[in-house]
């Protein structure tokens, strides 16, 4: 069982894995970083910390329409390269779920990019977030998902089991 | 099952510990790398980045070779000689490339893990991976390839690496001679006797750690950094919290309670100081690996050396000491590889055989300075200046003109060596770049200072406080963002009637100089002006390039290296002082980080030099894609601008734009003639007059039927008299960037180069000045200074 803490984004249920969650924080104000990708909100002071702040909502509804409702939730992953906030419209329970299932294929690229496992629960799925691929968007230009067979997976050639 | 491999003196408590760090810190590095890697495939022509996963490569080859893991080695040195090409511009970084550097990542992970299991590499072999690399690098390089010598030699098969013998020593080198090794006593007597006796008794006897030392690590405990850092972060706000508390309690009338909170203040200052006491470290514990480093890189050169430390009492924060460390090892390979002759060389000269190397560190004010001194050679001034010619890094008058301290400059150049070849040791230039760049993070610098024939001292100058710096605010729109103010030369109050225009590029004239303006605005893409609504992001990104904002604001005068170039802000606020951190996650070099201002909001800090790197490419854009295409040479700090002029047809020439002092219409009416040469008075002085387009492009403007104004572009190089340059038009200002595509097919034309999607002559202009106008030359020879109208109108 994983205990995992759900978020919610617009109409998404969506969970992070609590043990990868600090904090949550609220009335956080960004301060924008020009020239970063899209989805980064920007940048906000969590004690003394400068954070930066990925909006979830710009991310997931597509630049278009960007503008999100409210200040929103900041979640708070701890990242080997520090902090990262996660801005979502609201934060729900904490819940112990199974091992889940693979992202289907027929999810949305958007969402397929940051989603690692899916829970079905009775009441909703819910879709799981691997919070390094959130870093891996706030890098570089465009948030495009990392490109077909970028990073191969760690398979290194001749070793034994 | 496990086998010892390559193990070096397995079990001992000390070698156990270098491990535990060597595998700690290499698995950080990865770590780093994969984000590295995934940014450089997004953004492929960040050169910072790459520089730093060629560091993190080199390095980890280094420790490795040291540490006798000889297939780990071969991996990170065939990954390092890709990604040179890389830098080289001999191939893009494309996702092939990507793709074989992260494997190989993968592929030493697990080397590490096992390392650390076993303490070797036990069976894991890999040579498929090192294969594809050597594959893709073959595909980029003509045969003789000296750099790949290494790799192909360590891997071509899956058998066990060569054995740990010099693999830098070529085939036909003398076979190094064991070196002597006998660390000097120290000014703290740290045990020097008992490690040589160690080390002279071969691989199996290692040095213990230092005995002293056991009694105090039994009282001490280890800590998570990270831990250490929020306790700070906490106690930071304990004492804001205990002002708040103050601040009530004094309007109160409660006698025990204001002795409360004043006993509340000491405790939390006085816990505040002690966890700022719990960051600091000795130096000494950077002292403890240089005499193996020492001992392993003399023994791989074939060079004999001592190595004596000085200050290691030096108490530093922790992250001064991390930002020390990398440089300091680099420096210290450094001086032995390069810095050290030969015994038998030292011998001759009446030196002893073995080298002295002084690693020693003082506290100054607010500063605290680690010299790394050798006795060897010295740098050879004729070696840099002959490498800058070939390089094409310098014209060759320029070349041959250099003085000691500009000599000394080039050798932090990226990939600036005189190394004769690529050795493992370094080398190849991955190096003193990289050290002035990493020590420049934290707000230091690197010198170096040389005796010809007497040694080199490089001397990193690194601020105690790492990181509270001064910083002006200035004001974009709503957007309020920190320069540092030591890059700041001047504020001007832009005046509209003094911008000009080179082609697309505003600038203004200062000083009798031009200066390239940057609407800070448009080169961070936000909209200018006020009324735009604060704190949310997406009012601020503008959609595309937005008016260029030069109508009002004030001009921030920005040294960036040898250049100083004008930012264009709306407004200048106030000076704060701010400890900057890195941007968390972002890969943005215009930034040099971000900061939590007095009032507790984030504010970005810019980079002067990302600013100026971007604003060269971004000029570049406006007219040439091209600009941009030859990443090796081009990202520099200091790279040329060039202004770019038209002779009517599609001859395109360019003058380096410091030596422009301005432009100037001419009317064709005033220009007089003395005998061939053509002059204007101008400004109280005779301006002689060059008809470019007539003399490289058989198209006088001099003579042409219609008297127009004549543009003229004032030259000044600062060493002759300005000579007015007629051209037809003034096209643009580019960054230099680019190797020249060729020398200079006339004369008077110092290269040719790829700029503005078209082939564009740089002009010599003294060159110029010789063929074309001896007269002149020959006035300016007499009279250095002088006007020489006065003389060239007495010539014949």
């Amino acid at each position: 069982m994983t205990r995992v803490c759900t978020v919610r984004v617009g109409p998404l249920a969506l969970a992070i894995a609590a043990e990868a969650v600090q904090e949550v924080a609220q009335g956080l104000e960004p301060v924008p970083v020009p020239l970063a990708p899209p989805v980064v909100a920007g940048l906000v002071n969590l004690r003394g910390h400068v954070v930066t702040a990925l909006d979830l909502r710009a991310h997931l509804r597509g630049a278009a329409d960007a503008p999100a409702g409210g200040p929103g939730v900041h979640v708070i992953v701890p990242l080997p390269e520090g902090p990262l906030s996660l801005v979502v419209d609201d934060v729900g329970d904490v819940l112990d779920v199974g091992p889940g299932d693979p992202p289907p294929d027929g999810l949305a690229p958007r969402l397929r990019a940051l989603v690692d496992r899916v829970h079905d629960r009775d009441d909703a799925i819910l879709l799981r977030l691997d919070p390094t691929r959130h870093a891996r968007h706030a890098r570089g230009r465009g948030a495009a998902p990392p490109p077909a067979g970028a990073p191969p997976a760690p398979t290194p050639a001749g070793a034994p089991p | 099952m496990l086998e010892p491999g390559a193990d070096v003196g397995r079990g001992l408590p000390a070698l156990d510990g270098i491990l535990a760090d060597f595998v700690a810190e290499a698995r950080e590095n990865l770590d780093r790398l994969d984000a590295e890697l995934v940014g450089l495939e997004l953004c492929p022509d960040d050169a910072e980045a790459l520089r730093r996963v060629l560091r993190v490569a080199h390095s980890l080859k280094g420790t490795a070779g040291v540490l006798g893991f000889r297939q780990l080695e071969g991996l990170a040195h065939a990954g390092e000689t890709l990604l040179c090409q890389v830098r080289e511009g001999l191939r893009p970084f494309d996702e092939r490339v990507a793709t074989a550097v992260l494997t190989t990542a993968d592929a030493v992970r697990a080397l590490l893990d096992r390392i650390e299991v076993s303490g070797g590499e036990g069976d894991l072999r890999f040579g498929r991976v090192l294969e594809n690399l050597e594959d893709l690098s073959r595909e980029a390089t003509a045969p003789d390839a000296r750099a790949l010598e290494g790799g192909a030699a360590a891997g071509a098969t899956d058998q066990p690496p060569p054995p740990p013998a010099q693999p830098w020593a070529g085939p036909g080198a003398p076979a190094p001679s064991p070196a002597r090794y006998a660390p000097a006593p120290s000014r703290h007597g740290e045990a020097a006797p008992q490690a040589a006796d160690a080390l002279t008794s071969g691989a199996d006897g290692l040095p213990d750690a230092d005995p002293s030392d056991r009694p105090h690590e039994l009282r001490s405990v280890r800590l998570d950094v990270a831990l250490l850092d929020r306790l700070m972060d906490d106690v930071g706000e304990l004492v804001l919290a205990r002002n708040r508390i103050a601040q009530l309690a004094a309007g109160a009338d409660d006698a025990p309670l204001r002795v409360a909170v004043q006993r509340l203040g000491v405790v939390a200052g006085e816990l505040q100081a002690r966890v700022a006491r719990a960051r600091l470290r000795p130096v000494a514990t950077l002292w403890r690996r240089l005499p193996r480093l020492v001992r392993d890189v003399a023994l791989a050169c074939g060079k004999e050396a001592t190595v004596a430390t000085e200050g290691g009492d030096v108490e530093l924060d922790r992250r001064v000491l991390e930002a020390v460390a990398d440089p300091l090892t680099h420096l210290v390979r450094n001086a032995i590889d390069h810095g050290l002759e030969p015994p038998a060389v030292r011998r001759a000269s009446g030196k002893p055989a073995a080298g002295r190397i002084v690693v020693r560190a003082r506290q100054g004010a607010g500063l605290v300075e680690v010299e790394v001194e050798d006795d060897g050679r010295g740098i050879d001034l004729d070696a840099i200046r002959r490498r800058a010619l070939d390089r094409g890094l310098l014209p060759p008058q320029q070349a041959r003109a250099l003085g000691l301290r500009e000599a000394l400059e080039l050798v932090f150049r990226p990939g600036f060596t005189t190394a004769d070849a690529v050795s493992s040791v370094s080398g190849r230039g991955v190096g003193l770049d990289v050290v002035r760049a990493e020590v420049r993070r934290v707000g230091g610098d690197v010198q170096v200072e040389t005796t010809p024939g007497g040694g080199t001292t490089f001397r990193l100058r690194i601020p105690l406080t790492l990181a509270i710096v001064p910083i002006l605010l200035l004001r974009l729109g709503a957007l309020e963002l920190g320069i540092p103010q030591l890059a700041v030369l001047e504020l001007l109050r832009l005046r509209p009637d003094h911008v000009q225009r080179a082609g697309d590029a505003p600038v203004l004239r200062h000083r009798g100089r031009l200066l390239p303006l940057v609407p800070l605005a448009r080169l961070l893409e936000v909209a200018p002006g006020p009324g735009e609504a604060a704190g949310d992001g997406d009012d601020l990104r503008a959609p595309g390039p937005r008016p260029a904002g030069l109508d009002r604001g004030v001009v921030v005068v920005v040294a960036a290296g040898a250049r100083s170039l004008g930012l264009v802000v709306d407004d200048v606020l106030e000076a704060e002082e701010v400890v900057i951190k890195p941007l968390p996650l972002l890969r943005l070099p215009v930034y040099a980080g971000a900061t939590v201002r007095g009032d507790g909001r984030p504010a970005l800090v810019l980079d002067p030099a990302g600013v100026a790197r971007r604003a060269g490419v971004r000029d570049g854009e406006l007219g040439a894609p091209a600009a941009q295409a030859a990443p090796g040479a081009g990202g520099d700090d200091d790279a040329d601008r060039l202004l770019v002029l038209g002779l009517g047809g599609d001859e395109r020439v360019a003058v380096a734009l410091d030596h422009v002092a301005r432009l100037e219409e001419v009317d064709p009416a005033r220009v007089a003639r003395a005998g061939e040469q053509a002059m204007v008075p101008l400004g109280g002085r005779v301006l002689p007059l060059l008809d470019l387009p007539g003399l490289l492009a058989r198209r006088p403007a001099l003579d042409a039927a219609a008297p127009r104004a004549l543009t003229v572009v004032v030259h000044d190089d600062g060493r002759r008299a300005p000579v007015g340059l007629i051209v037809t038009t003034v096209e643009d200002v580019v960054a230099a960037v680019g190797a020249a595509t060729g020398p200079g097919a006339r004369p008077g034309v110092l290269c040719t180069k790829a700029l503005a999607d078209r082939l564009v002559e740089v002009l010599d202009v003294p060159g110029l000045i010789r063929h074309h106008a001896p007269g002149l030359a020959a006035a300016a020879a007499a009279a250095p200074g002088a006007p020489p109208a006065l003389v060239g109108a007495g010539a014949p």
